[in-house]
Formats: structure tokens, sequence, C-alpha cells
């Protein structure tokens, strides 16, 4: 369960070697930069999911997830509509876009508050 | 309790229930269903393509409306249907198939499923408006698609809507990325998840980096139009192109690897062999396929003249090693089985001879000098449909004709299924075969007119005749779901004696997805559990699978 | 002096004969296992076990590696036998040099020299463009507006053009006659009507052609 990050990591220096095999043949600096920071960006993905794993201290028993599972959220989709009618907003006029964020604000806060509710036993 | 006695209350409550549920396979539903409406969408403007294009000569649209549903058609099957369902089959399979109780941040994959619908509604809005939808084609490139070419404001909610549902299908693909990395039970190593789970970590190992990069290119585009000139000077359209096709490319492999996933397993299934060549199958999927598929984006730019070629034509070829590998583990995993030819296996089967058509055209245009004809005439729109909609879309069917007992508790009707896959076949190869020939000979793409002297008419009217005969194929899939749904057949937990873990759960499978987990100890920890059973005298010998 | 056509023509053909021979071996080899292995022949029959052939799926990528470095190594070397074409039309002194400007939503061509002889698309005609038979043409593309392409598809040849920025290629027609060129990017709403003729004449009768529009223009 420790070794996913090794697929992102690796993935990512393959993505590197290709990448230099661009130089072989005289890229565009846009062509290098596009895939060579695609793999570097993977490693790094990589790398900070394996820091994430660190933090588990202990192997979960089997069939039990100690984390109790949400099951509805409200404030997920609240979320993504504010986005979508304030991105809108950029369209039809800033009364839409001022809506949307608030409504971002709305949901922002109510994750906050299922988060927190989540972590209470 | 069905559907039709439920009061309603019930009913509001189970609808709303559905709008806010956190659980992988209520928002998986969710994409499936978005995705089959949006791709009946499409698909009519495909028909009104095709009219059109029947005869020499203006008959059925206006040349701007034209204009409009090819930028509509392409828009909606690539964003609105085939990714999602993609994603859809990740979302609800992945989590079951490593042993999950749910899916890695189930509120992020509710907000990512939300913006994709959103963003699909606000991209699709501009038929509503004065100026009609985007008209920039699918790929939205400068220079056409800034302000002063054009102004409509269609266009501009096909840039707002684009970027959003690409950032809700980002975030569902990191979900379901971390599903397979994190959240997999405690003895399913890397090495024993199924092959579809390995195929959609390579789909969502590209859209870490494939999907923000179109975001990114539509806030620039949406900065340009209301500002100016980031395309402007010589390498202004370039660079578009490049951003755009750094997106565009592994994208359609993300339309590709779930199916041959899918196909792998239905092959699995059906002739009662687990995946041949495992190791390699997930060697070549992962590293090569998906790692080549992030390098070879400068190829859709071969007629730029401003790329690379040879790099670009080398790791395009370097594809047919990956592609072959797969197709030898596929083939090889039938011999020496026990085949059944259901409709799930049959449409898998017809899924790796018709893609074979569309990866070996990729070939053709892999190759700059075969490009410089290829390139933006019927012979590519032959290869991508043949890839999406001969592979893919067929890839699609025999998933849901093998899933949909586990996703719904009932069986689709076999005898309709059959029927509408030979319809497809028909439609599908005089459809997409003729455009090879109306391409080599000289037809352009996104033309709504062309003349009776070009002697394209007798190849157009055929292709015309053969969508129409695809649209019969679907009608019946159609009203397959209404049937199968109506009359239940009833499913059990595992109808087809399949291999991998979500066969050992109830179908739906309960909220949590498993009471129990049967032991892991390969890939095909189903096949195994079967193998013990005939071993312990419970089953018949001839019932072991391999 | 090779052209495009011919190229394409020889590439394509080795293409098209490995497909095909890629074709027939997958749908027999699928037709076959598909038949010999079906449930119904013998429903008592157990599947036959999953042995590892590590050797033979190795030496199955060899095959497969050899025949993509096959199939690159004719791409680069027709790549190359193509890019020869510019160069020798933009070495030699003496070549046509013909500039092709795009604008929405149509063609004209202008052939350097002195004096320049322009041709300005004629009305609801496609635009014509009189070259020579047989000899290396540099084109010079440049586009007035968004992006295009001039594509001649009996040449086997397109090229995208646009605004701020010199497209440089060059093309040889092999035959004489006339042949269409399209516009081959979309580029708005009156795309498809985008069109030009390639008039070409054999090597005395262009020069005759070229030289009485160059005193026209003096004129």
């Amino acid at each position: 369960m420790t070794r996913g990050w090794r697929v992102i990591a690796g993935w990512g220096a393959w993505l590197c070697v290709l990448a230099a095999i661009q130089l072989i043949f005289g890229p565009t600096p846009i062509e290098l930069a596009l895939l060579a920071g695609a793999g570097a960006g993977m490693v790094l993905l990589g790398l900070l999911t394996f820091a994430g794993e660190g933090r588990r201290t202990r192997p979960r028993p089997e069939g039990e997830d100690p984390v109790a599972l949400p099951q509805t959220s409200a404030a997920s989709v609240c979320l993504a509509v504010g986005i979508t009618i304030f991105v809108v907003g950029w369209e039809l006029g800033t009364w839409m876009a001022a809506l949307g964020a608030g409504i971002v604000a709305l949901g922002a806060g109510g994750l906050i508050r299922e988060w927190r509710a989540q972590q209470r036993p | 309790m069905s559907a039709a006695t439920a009061t309603l209350p019930e009913r509001r409550g189970r609808l709303l229930g559905a709008v806010i549920s956190t659980d992988h396979k209520s928002i998986a539903r969710g994409l499936l269903v978005v995705a089959l409406l949006m791709f009946l969408g499409g698909g009519v403007m495909a028909l009104l393509m095709r009219s059109e294009l029947a005869q020499p000569g203006l008959q059925v649209v206006s040349t701007g409306t034209y204009n409009a549903l090819f930028t509509m058609h392409g828009s909606t099957m690539i964003y609105a249907v085939v990714i999602p369902l993609a994603l859809a089959l990740g979302v609800y399979l992945v989590p079951l198939q490593v042993g999950a109780a749910q899916i890695a941040g189930p509120r992020v994959a509710l907000i990512g499923f939300w913006l994709f619908v959103l963003g699909a509604l606000t991209m699709e809005a501009g038929w509503l408006t004065n100026g009609g939808p985007g008209r920039a084609t699918w790929i939205g490139v400068a220079p056409l698609s800034e302000f002063q070419r054009t102004p409509n404001s269609g266009q501009d909610l096909w840039i707002l809507g684009v970027g959003v549902l690409s950032l809700g299908q980002w975030l569902l693909s990191l979900c379901v990325l971390f599903t397979a990395l994190r959240k997999r039970a405690p003895r399913m190593t890397l090495l024993r998840m199924a092959p579809f789970t390995w195929s959609m970590v390579g789909t969502t190992l590209m859209g870490v980096f494939a999907f923000p990069v179109l975001v990114v290119l539509m806030g620039l585009l949406w900065y340009d139009r209301r500002n100016c000139c980031l395309f402007d000077g010589p390498q202004g359209p370039l660079n578009y192109q490049h951003l755009f096709w750094f997106y565009g490319h592994p994208v359609v492999y993300v339309m590709f690897f779930p199916f041959v996933g899918a196909v792998a397993e239905v092959f699995s299934a059906f002739c009662r062999r687990r995946l041949f060549g495992y190791e390699f199958f997930v060697g070549a999927t992962i590293l090569t396929f998906a790692g080549l598929s992030m390098s070879v984006w400068g190829h859709h730019m071969f007629t730029t003249g401003r790329v690379d070629d040879r790099y670009f034509a080398l790791t395009s070829h370097m594809i047919i090693a990956a592609a072959g590998v797969e197709y030898f583990d596929i083939a090889l995993t039938a011999w020496r089985g026990k085949i059944r030819f259901t409709t799930a296996f049959l449409f898998a089967v017809t899924f790796m001879l018709q893609f074979l058509v569309g990866g070996l055209s990729g070939v053709w245009v892999a190759s700059p000098p075969l490009d410089f004809q290829a390139h933006n005439s019927y012979i590519v729109i032959a290869h991508f449909h043949y890839t999406l909609f001969a592979g893919s879309l067929f890839g699609a069917f025999a998933a849901i004709y093998y899933w949909f007992p586990k996703w719904t508790g009932a069986m689709l009707r076999e005898g309709l299924g059959k029927l509408q896959l030979v319809l497809m076949i028909i439609g599908t190869n005089i459809t997409f075969g003729l455009m090879f020939a109306v391409g080599e000979e000289g037809m352009p793409r996104r033309i709504a007119n062309y003349l009776p002297s070009d002697g394209w008419g007798t190849l157009n009217l055929l292709e015309t005749i053969g969508s129409g005969v695809i649209g019969l194929g679907i009608v019946v899939f159609l009203i397959n779901l209404v049937v199968s749904l109506r009359r239940r057949v009833p499913a059990g937990p595992d109808p087809w004696g399949g291999p991998s873990l979500e066969w050992a759960t109830t179908s739906p499978p309960p909220e949590h997805n498993f009471d129990a987990l049967p032991p892991i100890r390969t890939y095909a920890p189903l096949f195994d559990l079967a193998r013990d059973e005939v071993k312990a005298g419970r089953r018949r010998p001839e019932e072991a699978p391999a | 002096m090779t052209n495009t056509r011919s190229q394409y023509d020889s590439l394509g053909t080795t293409y098209l004969i490995v497909a095909g021979i890629v074709f027939v071996i997958v749908v027999v080899a699928f037709a076959f296992v598909l038949i010999r292995y079906r449930a119904g022949r013998d429903p008592t029959r157990v599947p036959g076990e999953n042995e590892k052939h590590t050797l033979a799926e190795a030496a199955y990528v060899v095959v497969l590696i050899g025949v993509t470095v096959f199939l690159v190594t004719i791409t680069f070397k027709t790549l190359s036998r193509e890019d020869g074409i510019t160069r020798a039309a933009a070495n030699s002194p003496h070549s046509l040099r013909v500039r092709v400007i795009a604008a929405q939503w149509t063609w004209r061509f202008e052939y350097e020299g002195r004096p320049v002889v322009t041709v300005a698309p004629p009305q609801d005609k496609p635009t014509p463009l009189y070259v020579p038979v047989g000899r290396p043409i540099l084109f010079t593309g440049h586009s007035q507006d968004v992006l295009h392409q001039f594509w001649v598809p009996d040449v086997r040849f397109k090229r995208q053009i646009w605004p701020d920025h010199d497209e440089q290629w060059g093309m040889v027609f092999p035959s004489a006659g006339v042949f269409e060129g399209v516009c081959n990017w979309f580029c708005g709403l009156w795309h498809q009507n985008m069109r030009f003729d390639v008039i070409a004449l054999p090597g005395q009768r262009f020069d005759r052609w070229l030289s009485a529009q160059r005193r026209k223009a003096a004129r």
C-alpha cells in the first residue's frame, strides 16, 4: 500500500526520458518545456505522495475503515454551482460573478463544517 | 421497491439524495446518464451534418449552422460523451476492483461531477444565444477563435464551459488515480490489481497534466478575447496548437485506455481465462503507451512545418509496440479458453478488429509525408472515427453489456443487443470506411458544401445511409435499456463468472461496497475462488477457470 | 527532381502493404482462436492453464520494434527527400518564387521578379495558379487574418499559413493539367469556397505565359 507513489514518480521519470530523446532532434523550446515540465511535475507529485504515505502509522485491518464514510455533501454541490456561476458571470455580468463568489464562499464554508464534523468521533 | 411504486416524497428524496450523494456509484451513474443524453444530442448533430453532406449543394442547413454543428458535434462527443463515459467506468469500478469501501476524496469527486455537468451545459447553452454556439471547431484554434473573428457570445460560453468541465474531469481523474494507488484493500498489491484498474491508472496519470493544460489554455483564450494579443505574432497560433494538443493527444488516449481495459476484462470473463501476459500488459499500458501518448502531440502539427517532425514521428511509431503487446495479450487470453459468445464478448471482439483499422490508419498519419495529404481531410476523420467510434464506443458497449447487471441488478436483453451490434457494424463500416476513399480523393473536412464536379457525391450519399443505420442501432439500444429496466431479469451478484472483485458483492453493491472480501492472491481473485471450489468438490471440474 | 506525389505513392504503398498484412494476420488469428476454442465445441473441457510465455512475448516485442524501426527509417528517408525539394527550390537562384497570400476567403498569388505579377482572385471562381511542370518552385505563404492551409490533393502536400509569419516550402508539379486546390484549415464562414486551381503548363508554355504577364504588369 505504500508503493503507489512509485507508479507516479516512475512514470514521471519515463516522461523525462522521452523529453531527453527530444534533444537528439533539436526541439523548439516549447516542445521541451511541455514534456520535461510534465515529467518533472509527475516526479514531484510522486515524491509528495510518498511524503503523504509516511503519515500513516499502522496498516488498516482488513475491511475496517476507521474514518466514517461521508454519504452526502450538499456543500460540494454548492461549491461546484458557485464556481460555475462565478465563471459564467465573466460573460453575463459582474452581478452574476459576485453571486457566484458568494455561493463559492457558502460552499467552502459548508465543506469546512462537513470536514470538521467528520473528524469528531 | 421499484421506481414506479415509490411515493412522490420518496422519489423527490431519492432525487435529492442522488444530487448530493458522495457515493462513487451514484456519481458514476450520474456521469453515465449525462453522457448518454449528450451522446443522443451529439448524434442528432451528426445526422444533421450527414443529411447535408449527402448531396452536393446546400439543402438542409445554412453554412453558418453547419459550422456550428461540426464544432458542437465534436465538442459534445469528446468533452461531454466519451471522456465522461471513460471516467464513469473508472469512478464506478476502480474502488470495487481494489476492494475499497469508497473512492478517494468522495467530496472532490462530487465537486468534479457537478463541474463537469454544469460546464457541459454552459458549453451547450450557446445554442440558445442569438449568434449560435461556438463555431471555431472543437479545438477553438486562434486566431479564428479570437474575438475579432468569432465575436458571438456562444463562443464565449463554449470557452468557459470547456474550461469548467475539464476542471471537473481533472478532479474526477485524481480521485480515481488515488483510489487505485492508496485505497486498495490490504492484500491487494499493485500487481494484483485488475487489468481494467491498471488501464484507469494509465488514463488518470495522463489526466494529471493534460486536463489542467486545457483549463489554462481556455483561460488564456478568454483573456485574449477580452484584452488582446496572446496569440498574435509568428509564434502565436503555434503556441495555441502546442498547448491544445499537449492536452488533446493524451485525451484521445483517455478515450481509449478504459475501453481496452474493459475489453480485456470481458475477454477474461467470457474465455474463462485470466488475462495472458499480465505484467507485459501493465508495462505496455502504463509505461509505454501512456508515457508515449504525452510525447506525440506534435504529430497534429506536422503541416505547420514548425515542429520537430522526426521526433514526433518516432514517438508516434513507437506506439506500435505498446498497442501490439495489448493485442497479443488479449488475443492469447482467448487461446485455449472456453469462449461464450455473449453480446458483451461480441462487442469486445468487434472492438479489437475495428479499433485495429483505426490504429493502423494512425500509424499511417504518424508518418509526416503521408500526413501531408491526410491532415484535415476525410482520411483523418475516418481514422479518428474508427478509433473513437468503431473502437472505443464499441468497447463502451462491451463494458455496458458486461457491467450493466452489476450497476442495476438487471440483465440487458441479449437478442436486442446482438441486433444492435449487427446494425452498428454495418452502419459504422459503411459510414467511416468510405471516408478513407473520399479523403484520398481530396475532400477536406469542415465543409458544408461541395460541387458536383468534385465527384464526391456518391460516396457521401452512401456514408449518410450508413449513418442512418448507426442511428437505428442506437434506437435498438435505447429500446433494450427501457425493456430491461421495466421487465427486469434479476442478475444476482455474479451472472457471468467474472474474475475480479466487483463480482464478489451484490448487484448493485451496498453503499460500503463489500460486506466481506474474498481472499486476494492474484489479479483474478474470483477465478482463484472458483478453482478452490472445484478442488473442494463444490463445483463441477469443467467450471474451473484458468 | 523528385516530387511529393511520387514520394507519397511509394511510401504509402509500403505502409499499406504492412498494414494489410498486419490486419489479415490479426483477423485470421482471432477467427482461428474464436472458432477453435468456443465453449459449444466441448462443454466439458477445462480452459488451458495460463502459463508464463515471457520468451515468446519478448520475441514478439522485438518483432514489433523491428517493424517500427523499418517504418520510421523509410519515413525519415522520405522526409529528407521532400526537404530536399524545398532546399533545391530555395538554393537555386533561378527557381520560380511565388508568394501565396491567403485571406478570408480568397487566394492571391504573386510571382516574384521584375515586375511582380499578381494574380488576384476572380469573382466567384477559384484563383488560378499557373506553374511550370517539373521544376522546383519556392512558395512563401502568408495569411492576412486567420490560419489557412494550402492543399493540392493531387501532389499530396499541404502547409499551414498564418499571419505575421512567412512559411516557405518547395513543390514540384510532375504532370501537366489542371488540379484542384483547397483551403484546408477551417477559416470561418466561407471556408468551403476558398479554392484555387493549379494550372500546370509545360516549361516553355509557362515561360511564355509568365513573360506575357510581366509585360502586362510593366505597362
